[in-house]
């Protein structure tokens, strides 16, 4: 894990121009604030959040599928947010996405294997018909995508078997980070099954890195080496997942955990973290802990100064009272 | 062939072969296969599968709130009456105010055009017109407490897009139990929310059941939160029932393929211990595998003449793809039932599911 890393982020914030009215006026949505991290290669990093914590943003963002207002993402050693959208593009190759919802994000005009060809027109441009063909055949039976699947349309496919497309469509230009937002969010649980194990299949074939982002902390902990915790924009905990699963030091992160419904039915199964309250608003811009509002361990401190990360047993925790 | 319970005395709720077909244009497709259930007052009965299980559709049937497409035979016994045979303006005095319903997406069942307390009385006054709007609005607002709303009165003047995912669904929930009613269906209420919501609202859900003794039906594809919240499940499989007994024992010991398949494919949050040894487990890549049921559910216009669950079944035996099993009483168990010719142990049959591929 000493070698350079493959991913980068340092000090990344996005924020967007919202709504407003004539009352209000535009207002900022701080949807990610000053986030770092580093991505090894063959590393499962995921993030997890709520919604409004910036997860799918923040994903986003790392492709320069939408700009990065602060900071800087450095792709082996390449700062990828001075590039131009014409520079970035033959990095696009090495960086593919897998979305939520399988269908959705598949052309209903197209066959499957017009679908899986797709990338391999804008990133390979040289090879011929028969080429393309064979990458295609080869990528469906690494994905267990039968042969006769080629011809027919999206709609005919279930939700697993489009996650498979959609997956294989990633794959085929043989990337080296795969984003995956949610990718078995919208699939029945033994469809789930089926896909994680596929991811982690491919994943470990290949070496791939992988950054997963997800809300379902059971799939997280199932996949992932090293694991991020999101709040309004905010990384409050990250280090390795089975540390932080273990004993999670940031109150945000035990009142997350501790909210999953378990199938445990022995008397010592862990209390749950009561919240009060909703979300604030994106809109703010915290002077303190942005989860001050809602934690049941906040005190004076934490409304008027911003706690930063810092390692404790083994991860590292923005908070000013961390302790299991 | 009905399935019956630790629940005490006659059920408030019985079904008997219910069939639900719905007429499309590729032909018929039955969706709810002939299942017969009691639900007991004050039970918080858990009915769990995944997409096209039939799982809601059963409950929507019994409030008269299926597509016009559907057609139904078999019998759902409410207080002496079939459900499925009465008219409208007798359904309309059970619906709402006896058997109550909460769904999953909020949006969809409040009226976007209407504050919150004028959608709450017209829910009271439908049902109960005794009432003047001064105490209709005061039960409203009580009611909104009861779910932890924060400053109900104000809440009363709101509008549904002004509210939270987590807010909006509490005012479901509070205008399904204005009227006290006998039995809550829920169907997948918290499954839009995030998680600490949802944990939220499952609490909320559990003190106003103990607090009042309703019957509560929680529809759901969470194993989860069916361990959680309630004492009995029903596991559904393509439209019929395939295990059904209290939740610990069906989890601990389940008798089923298909429920034990369900089990060994849900991901799993494991116990938050605090020894550093637990920090060794997590490489992903020696992770176990989850257990991928094999294949897809069946084509519902296209049903296998015998177990509906056969061709996806690693504890399948020939008789299996001709007959189809009833829902019986487990022989050492009958309080337990399932529907499966397979008479093995847990144990048993998980190391057939886990040891072939």
């Amino acid at each position: 894990m000493s070698a350079e890393p493959l991913l980068t982020v340092d000090r990344v914030s996005v924020h967007f121009r919202a709504g407003g009215n004539l009352l209000t006026g535009v207002s900022l949505v701080r949807a990610v604030e000053g986030v770092s991290f580093t991505l090894q290669q063959g590393e499962t990093l995921s993030i997890v959040g709520e919604s409004g914590s910036g997860k799918s943003t923040l994903a986003r963002a790392i492709l320069r599928l939408v700009p990065v207002t602060k900071g800087s993402l450095h792709y082996r050693g390449e700062n990828l947010v001075t590039l131009s959208q014409d520079q970035m593009r033959p990095r696009r190759r090495m960086m593919q996405m897998v979305f939520q919802d399988p269908i959705a994000s598949l052309s209903p005009r197209r066959t499957v294997e017009q679908i899986i060809e797709e990338p391999l027109r804008v990133h390979f441009p040289d090879l011929d018909r028969a080429e393309r063909a064979q990458r295609v055949a080869e990528t469906m039976d690494a994905i267990g995508l039968l042969p006769d699947m080629r011809n027919r349309y999206p709609h005919e496919f279930s939700g697993g078997q489009a996650q498979r497309i959609g997956i294989a469509r990633a794959l085929i230009v043989e990337p080296e980070l795969l984003v995956a937002d949610e990718p078995v969010s919208a699939l029945d649980v033994s469809i789930q099954a089926q896909v994680l194990n596929l991811l982690a299949e491919i994943k470990q074939a290949r070496s791939l890195s992988l950054l997963f982002i997800s809300h379902d902390l059971s799939v997280v902990q199932h996949v992932s080496d090293n694991l991020m915790v999101l709040y309004l924009g905010h990384v409050m905990e990250v280090g390795p997942a089975g540390t932080i699963y273990s004993r999670p030091q940031n109150p945000y992160t035990q009142a997350l955990l501790s909210a999953v419904p378990r199938m445990d039915f022995s008397a010592d199964r862990p209390k749950r973290t009561r919240l009060t309250g909703d979300l604030p608003s994106p809109t703010l811009e915290h002077v303190g802990c942005p989860f001050a509002s809602r934690c049941p361990r906040a005190q004076a401190l934490c409304s008027t100064d911003k706690p930063v990360l810092t390692p404790v047993d083994g991860r590292e925790v923005a908070c000013h009272f961390p302790g299991s | 062939m009905t399935a019956r319970t630790t629940g005490t005395g006659q059920p408030i709720l019985s079904m008997r072969e219910l069939v639900i077909a719905f007429d499309t244009p590729d032909g018929v497709v039955e969706a709810v296969n002939g299942i017969s259930l009691d639900l007991y007052p004050g039970e918080v009965l858990g009915i769990v599968g995944e997409s096209g299980s039939g799982k809601s559709q059963s409950w929507m049937a019994t409030l008269g709130l299926l597509a016009d497409n559907a057609s139904t035979q078999g019998e759902v016994t409410f207080d002496g009456h079939n459900l499925l045979d009465l008219d409208s303006r007798t359904l309309n005095t059970i619906r709402g105010q006896r058997i109550s319903m909460v769904f999953q997406d909020p949006m969809t069942s409040l009226n976007p055009y209407l504050d919150i307390g004028t959608q709450m009385i017209e829910a009271l006054g439908t049902h109960d017109r005794s009432l003047n709007r001064a105490d209709a609005r005061r039960r409203c607002v009580e009611m909104l407490d009861r779910v932890a709303i924060p400053d109900a009165d104000r809440r009363m003047r709101q509008y549904p897009h002004e509210l939270s995912g987590g807010m909006r669904q509490r005012v479901m929930i509070a205008i399904a139990l204005l009227n006290d009613p006998d039995v809550l269906i829920a169907d997948e209420p918290t499954t839009a929310l995030d998680v600490t919501i949802q944990a939220e609202i499952l609490d909320i859900l559990t003190e106003l059941q103990r607090e009042r003794g309703m019957a509560v039906v929680f529809i759901t594809h969470d194993l989860g939160v069916v361990a959680e919240l309630c004492s009995r499940v029903c596991v559904m499989y393509a439209g019929e029932l395939v295990e059904v007994g209290p939740v610990q024992e069906v989890f601990e010991d389940a008798r089923h393929p298909y429920t034990l398949s369900l089990m060994r494919a849900t991901p799993r949050t494991t116990n938050t211990g605090s020894s550093a040894a637990d920090d060794r487990a997590p490489d992903a890549a020696k992770r176990a595998a989850l257990y991928a049921i094999p294949g897809a559910p069946p084509n519902m216009r296209l049903r296998p003449p015998g177990c509906a669950f056969e061709p996806r079944c690693r504890c399948a035996e020939p008789r299996c793809r001709t007959e189809a099993p009833a829902l019986e009483a487990l022989s050492d168990q009958p309080h337990r039932h399932k529907a499966c010719f397979r008479t093995g142990s847990s144990e048993d049959l998980s190391r057939e599911l886990l040891d072939v591929g």
